[in-house]
């Protein structure tokens, strides 16, 4: 993983003693909570609803065991010993008092981690695919592109007060674990016909109130001319992204209104004009380079004899809950005798991406025993540990059994992502945990989720889509009508390389119905399904018409 | 019986605070209660000093109604800030 | 008052002379609408002339008369909001496209800023009456790094050129120290 050299650790340090400084000035009172406000939210300080909030920056999902420690000692000393996971692969502690952040922002410098831009108009914390690296189909590791993203866009000085923030999100893998297509850039690395591996560029993708699949404005990038052409993209969204209305000023909007192609025309004249000074302004080679490097796999080749393989098999045979959980939790490695393990955050009953302190220390201690001390966050608000030999996946399984961390969920119907909802968040209209608790409990166990199959359970608690259930195969958005909640199921969404916004199945369902809607969603599909599809195959073939019509006959 | 509290987040904390006779208070029980709409602005004007002083951000009307226990907010929002999130943290 | 560079700049003689008004002797700046229209009047007069760009009205026609506006002695861009960053892009392109003359930010803006409008390009910022200067010249370097090439040299060092430079440090005291081997 990349490390901090003396200049980006001074600069982060600099950066904290900066807000030691307004957070002083706000307690003195020198600064009101109007001038205070703008500033604690480029620093990612929200007022919630029963407290602070701290959101602290996970560069594209990527941890060390150390970081993750640390994480885990912030949420013991400085909050109530836990912290939730986000679908942007960042972390959030929920009880920080306002006087003591400069401290847990002192703390986290230590470790090399801070909060710069997770919230504010600017450029946000870099996305990417957890698998990064490790994925048995990726063409290469898109990590060291975005740390070069994510210091290019440290305090940019032209693009630090945008119309609207801004996510990008990169994948070096054909199949997009990183949901690229809905976010504001989305990168997604492929060959030309050379053979010589780029980026198609992806714009206008995006959630919320106007949820929108991206457009590709750039068939092929070539990789040394990224930070050039998001330059040009950034000055055209800049200047020309409506400032009228906040909920129109998104890029999504702007490529929307003007149409991709004539976005893509702006863009690439902005490129042209400027394409000699920009070229010259990119980190040399030696730059690239260096950055490349802590990138490298660090583990050494395969493992030629294949025992490893052999010795998972065999307990996979013997022991036939360590089976299920390996089916749900394993993905195929890049390097043969290895696998990628995710550890799911949504144990049945529980609060999806939550992790107590302890859990955060037994994860990051596993990850040291077996994964190289690395582990990332993945925007479905689990835990990956990227390079584990198949020789001990079953005692790593065990000290996860031992914790509480081995839910055999991972990619079925449980392991629903959702946003904190009412219970914590001060924009929602309703309360989103309860429903995930209540549905993770009623789906069954991991013999009925394996039988169910893959199946993407979102849920938000407002408009905002944090929860992403635009593209959920099964979304529900919480609202409010006459002071109830209720919520408004939305089929057949979809974030990978086929993403798709659900569509609207019908009229919402009070809280106390929508156990029995989500049944009645998964019942159907198991009655209608064809041998060997999922629900989204399902969904595809036949539409809305039998869901509406299983929801909505008495 | 309803009447309107007054509700703000301590500034160094962060905590849910309720305005009462004398101050502020973290027990909804230990607020001051208006009985009426105007009665209600008074009360909102009369937590503007600790605002200016530095002490809570943002305090605004919440609508109770009046309980043996004290007051007790209508809206869920309310209930929830008053009570903690309605989830609590099982696994700690 | 006005900030050039990161100190208070004593003299400022420019006037802001709106449209329709009568024109003083000495610097004035006119609006853009005005500068494009009454260029040869402007070009007679004896003194300096700048011009206003506010992003809300001018940007097309700022792109569409970028050789005009590069005979400007001032160019001054107009932020509306400290959170409209319009102005940072416009200051940019200025430079980008070669306009030398004094670029000055005005309209409302927050110390934080400061460091950034510089690296963006100007050379001067006018502050609103009741702010701190010294907050404004103390944030200008709250941050001594950046990461952004091609944009202008600040006090910010930039990250790339000081990791260079290190480097070659590294490689020069380990050429010395490291004994030959053969
Ligand atoms: S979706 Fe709405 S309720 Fe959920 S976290 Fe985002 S803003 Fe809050």
């Amino acid at each position: 993983m990349y490390r901090y050299d003396e200049f980006d650790a001074r600069l982060v340090r600099e950066r904290v003693a900066q807000f030691r400084g307004q957070v002083a000035r706000r307690l003195s009172g020198e600064l009101s909570e109007e001038e205070f406000k703008p500033l604690r939210l480029m620093n990612g300080v929200y007022l919630q609803l029963h407290a602070y909030m701290l959101r602290v920056a996970v560069p594209y999902g990527t941890l060390s065991s150390r970081q993750l420690r640390k994480l885990a000692h912030i949420a013991a000393v400085y909050d109530k010993n836990y912290g939730h996971f986000t679908t942007r692969q960042n972390i959030q502690f929920n009880w920080p008092q306002l006087r003591d952040i400069p401290d847990i922002l002192g703390e986290l410098s230590e470790v090399e981690m801070h909060a710069i831009q997770t919230s504010g108009n600017c450029i946000r914390n870099v996305t990417a695919d957890p698998f990064a690296g490790a994925a048995a189909d990726e063409i290469e590791d898109p990590r060291p592109i975005c740390e070069l993203i994510r210091q290019w866009s440290t305090f940019h000085p032209e693009f630090t007060f945008l119309p609207r923030k801004f996510k990008i999100a990169v994948t070096g893998a054909p199949h997009d674990r990183a949901a690229i297509k809905v976010h504001d850039i989305g990168l997604r690395m492929h060959r030309n016909a050379a053979g010589a591996p780029g980026f198609e560029v992806v714009v206008g993708g995006g959630q919320g109130r106007t949820p929108m699949i991206g457009k590709t404005i750039r068939r092929w990038l070539a990789r040394d001319e990224i930070l050039a052409y998001l330059e040009a993209i950034m000055r055209v969204y800049n200047l020309h992204g409506r400032r009228d209305n906040k909920y129109k000023a998104r890029v999504k909007i702007l490529v929307h209104e003007i149409g991709a192609a004539q976005f893509a025309a702006q863009v690439e004249r902005e490129y042209e004009n400027s394409a000699g000074q920009a070229r010259k302004a990119l980190p040399d080679a030696a730059e690239i380079q260096r950055i490349a490097r802590y990138f490298a796999p660090p583990i050494g080749g395969a493992e030629a004899d294949g025992e490893g393989a052999k010795k998972l098999r065999a307990a996979r045979g013997t022991d036939g809950d360590f089976d299920l959980w390996c089916r749900a939790s394993l993905a195929a490695h890049k390097i043969p005798g290895h696998a990628i393990v995710t550890v799911s955050l949504k144990p049945a009953g529980g609060i999806p991406g939550d992790a107590t302190a302890e859990q955060m220390r037994s994860v990051a201690g596993l990850a040291e025993r077996f994964s190289h001390g690395e582990v990332r966050v993945s925007h479905e608000q689990n835990l990956v540990l990227p390079w584990v030999r198949a020789a001990e996946v079953h005692e790593l399984w065990r000290g996860l059994r031992d914790s509480g961390l081995a839910a055999a969920n991972a990619g079925l119907a449980g392991d629903i992502i959702c946003c904190p909802g009412l219970d914590y968040c001060t924009l929602a209209t309703a309360r989103s945990i309860p429903v995930a608790r209540q549905l993770s409990l009623q789906l069954g166990g991991a013999k009925r989720q394996r039988d169910i199959g893959g199946l993407s359970i979102n849920i938000s608690g407002c408009i905002n889509a944090c929860g992403h259930h635009h593209v959920g195969n099964i979304g529900i958005l919480g609202l409010e009508k006459k002071g109830r909640e209720f919520y408004q199921i939305t089929l057949g969404g979809s974030a990978d390389e086929n993403a798709a916004i659900g569509d609207i199945v019908g009229p919402g369902f009070a809280a106390e119905e929508v156990g029995d809607a989500v049944d009645l969603v998964v019942g159907t599909y198991l009655k209608i399904r064809r041998a060997g599809e999922t629900f989204i195959d399902t969904y595809r073939r036949v539409g809305t018409q039998p869901f509406k019509e299983a929801l909505y006959a008495a | 019986m309803s009447g309107w509290i007054v509700s703000a987040n301590d500034l160094a904390a962060g905590t849910v605070v309720y305005c009462t006779a004398g101050g502020w208070s973290g027990d909804i029980g230990d607020a001051a209660v208006a009985a009426d709409r105007d009665a209600a602005k008074k009360l909102l004007a009369a937590s503007q000093p600790a605002v200016r002083d530095n002490r809570v951000v943002g305090p605004y009307l919440v609508e109770v109604e009046l309980c043996r226990g004290g007051p007790s907010p209508l809206r869920l929002r309310e209930q929830l800030r008053h009570r903690g999130p309605s989830v609590a943290q099982a696994k700690g | 008052m006005l900030l050039r560079g990161v100190s208070v700049a004593h003299e400022d003689s420019w006037r802001a002379v709106d449209d329709g008004e009568d024109l003083p002797a000495g610097k004035v700046t006119v609006t853009l609408r005005r500068f494009l229209a009454e260029r040869e009047q402007l070009a007679a007069r004896a003194g300096e002339v700048g011009v206003h760009i506010d992003p809300g009205e001018d940007l097309a026609l700022a792109a569409g008369h970028a050789a005009a506006i590069s005979t400007a002695a001032l160019v001054s861009v107009i932020f509306p909001a400290f959170t409209d960053g319009r102005g940072f892009s416009v200051i940019r392109s200025l430079r980008r496209r070669g306009y030398r003359g004094e670029i000055r930010a005005i309209g409302k803006l927050l110390p934080d800023q400061f460091d950034f409008l510089r690296r963006c390009g100007a050379d001067s910022v006018e502050i609103a009456d009741g702010d701190d200067v010294q907050t404004w010249l103390r944030e200008a370097r709250a941050l001594s790094l950046a990461y952004q090439s091609g944009y202008a040299q600040t006090t910010a060092r930039n990250i790339l050129e000081a990791r260079a430079q290190a480097n070659r440090a590294t490689l020069r005291a380990t050429a010395i120290t490291t004994p030959a081997k053969t």
